[in-house]
Formats: C-alpha cells, sequence, structure tokens
C-alpha cells in the first residue's frame, strides 16, 4: 500500500485536473440558467467538494472492512486519514453552499435550518464528529480500530440516508428533489458536464493525497512507539 | 548533493511560471499613439482572467506546499526505515 502512496501519476493527474477545472471552470460558456446566471459555475467548485467527501467516504467504509476481516492496523489509519478528509470536504462544502445560498436562495436563517438536504448534510457531519470523539476517548489501539470501524459502517448508511433519500422523499431548494431539476435540464452541449466531472476526479485526487500524507504520519506515529501495523 | 526534481516540482514551477508571466502582464498598460490604453489579453472580458491567475496562483502554491510535505514525510520514512 505504501508503494502506492509514493507513486506519482496520479498527484500529477490531480494537479492537472484541478488546474483545468480551476482555469476552464471560469472561462468555459455556461447555459443562461434563469436566477443562478453567473454562479452556475459554483456546480464546478461547490458539488464537487460533497461528491468528493461521499467518494472518500466510500473508500474509507472500504478500509474499515477491510480492516474487520483482516485486523491489520494499517487499514484503520487508512480508514481514519481518508474520514478526517472527508470531513474536511463536507465543511468546505456546507461553508460554500452557505455563500451560494445566501445569494440565491436569500436570507441565510430562511432555508439553513428548513431545507431537508442541508438539515440532512449537517446529521451526516454529526455523526461523523462523533465517530472522531469516539475514536478519542478510547485508549486501546486494537479496541479503538475495531469499534470504529463498526461505527464507520453504520454512520455512512445513515449519512447517506439523510443526504440521499430523505431530501428526495421530501422537498428540497436542492436540484434532483422536490421536482427540482438537475444540471441534465438546462444545457444541451454538455459544456458544464465536461467541466464538472474532471472536477470531481480532481477534487477526490486531492482528497486522497492529502489523507494518503495523514496515513503516513499516523503510520510513522505507530511505528514510533513501536506498535505494529501489519 | 543536488537531486533531481520531480515531475511534480517540474509541473508546479510551470503553473508558477505561467502565472507569474500572466501576472507581469497585467501590470503592463500599453498605450496607443492617440494615448488610448490597448487591451490586452488581461484586460478583455470584463477582467476575468485576472481572477482566473489569482486563483493558479493560490492553487499552485498550495499544491507545492503539499509536495514539500510529501518529500518530507518521505525523507523522515527513510530515517526511520534505516533506523
Amino acid at each position: 500500500m505504501l508503494k502506492q502512496l509514493h507513486t506519482k501519476w496520479w498527484k500529477v493527474l490531480c494537479v492537472l485536473l484541478l488546474g483545468y477545472t480551476f482555469i476552464y471552470g471560469l472561462l468555459v460558456e455556461i447555459p443562461n440558467v434563469a436566477l443562478l446566471h453567473e454562479t452556475v459555475r459554483n456546480l464546478f467548485f461547490h458539488v464537487p467538494c460533497w461528491f468528493a467527501m461521499l467518494l472518500l467516504m466510500l473508500t474509507s467504509l472500504v478500509y474499515s472492512i477491510k480492516y474487520l476481516r483482516t485486523g491489520k492496523t494499517k487499514y484503520d489509519l487508512a480508514a481514519v486519514a481518508l474520514l478526517r478528509m472527508a470531513v474536511a470536504f463536507g465543511i468546505l462544502g456546507y461553508l460554500t453552499g452557505m455563500l451560494w445560498g445566501n445569494y440565491i436562495w436569500g436570507n441565510l436563517v430562511s432555508w439553513i435550518t428548513n431545507d431537508t438536504k442541508i438539515l440532512g448534510t449537517a446529521i451526516g457531519l454529526l455523526i461523523y464528529f462523533a465517530y472522531f470523539i469516539l475514536r478519542g476517548s478510547i485508549e486501546d489501539e486494537e479496541k479503538r480500530a475495531r469499534v470504529s470501524a463498526v461505527y464507520s459502517i453504520f454512520a455512512f448508511i445513515l449519512l447517506n440516508v439523510a443526504i440521499n433519500v430523505v431530501p428526495r422523499l421530501t422537498d428540497s431548494l436542492h436540484p434532483g428533489s422536490g421536482g427540482n431539476a438537475t444540471f441534465t435540464v438546462y444545457e444541451l452541449d454538455n459544456h458544464l458536464r465536461m467541466v464538472f466531472y474532471p472536477a470531481v476526479i480532481g477534487y477526490f485526487l486531492l482528497g486522497l493525497w492529502i489523507s494518503s500524507i495523514i496515513y503516513r504520519m499516523g503510520r510513522l506515529n505507530y511505528l514510533n512507539n513501536n506498535i505494529p501495523i501489519e | 548533493m543536488k537531486k533531481a526534481k520531480s515531475y511534480i516540482q517540474k509541473l508546479i514551477s510551470f503553473f508558477f511560471l505561467m502565472a507569474t508571466i500572466t501576472f507581469a502582464h497585467a501590470q503592463t498598460v500599453e498605450a496607443d499613439a492617440n494615448g488610448n490604453v490597448v487591451d490586452n489579453v488581461l484586460r478583455s472580458n470584463g477582467l476575468i482572467y485576472v481572477v482566473v491567475g489569482v486563483i493558479v496562483i493560490i492553487l499552485a502554491g498550495l499544491i507545492f506546499y503539499l509536495t514539500t510535505i510529501d518529500r518530507k514525510l518521505s525523507k523522515l520514512e527513510k530515517e526511520i526505515k534505516n533506523k
């Protein structure tokens, strides 16, 4: 696993995709969407935060299950590192969403507690904050790893219910729920998609990169304290 | 001992070079014979290219910092491995 973390091609790809997103995302011709106007470009910057968060959480889930199957501490370290970055992306998505919504949906107070999707993300993120508190409260490494791996499986399911299921059952200001259109409706020439998907991959790779550094730091810390990780 | 530059660092220096060139370009105001300001690329399209330049500089800076941490960590890993 460590060997793959030292390979360079995916880091280069990350830089290229992010460069493409941040340059072309500002310059690409956008469809004329009512109300949103130029802010439709936030699709390239705000939405990938959430997509990258979900992808990182999914990867972390895989490592949690791997840990439970094998009992190797390195998988636990990988799962935590990925979750740290995922939550960071979640917070960034929340903040950028607050700024965007303030100008499109009006006064912050009127929707931040009333929109199901935003409430769902708040609940989901709190569940993951609890994950870190849970980890911090257990001294024994093995017990900590096992408990948090099981917890993170439930947390992932709960977060997905809160973010992806409930808003579709009820009403939300966000696209894709409550009869609101997704971006497929607005555009006929796939301009938005040409930036959006590379942006998601770029954000995800950046998340992987930073969490690989967090993982390696945790690994060194464990090795330094003579805790076996294999 | 001088180490060969990594791919990423080369890429980042390229970004920096581009950013510096565009930034320097943005500073020059070219005037023609009648004293009118001639638009260059950066001044066109509502100055959006200046924003692009700023964002590229920020992104390049962050990525550069990230690669530095990455390399420092690699060094530390090697030291601990050889211990």
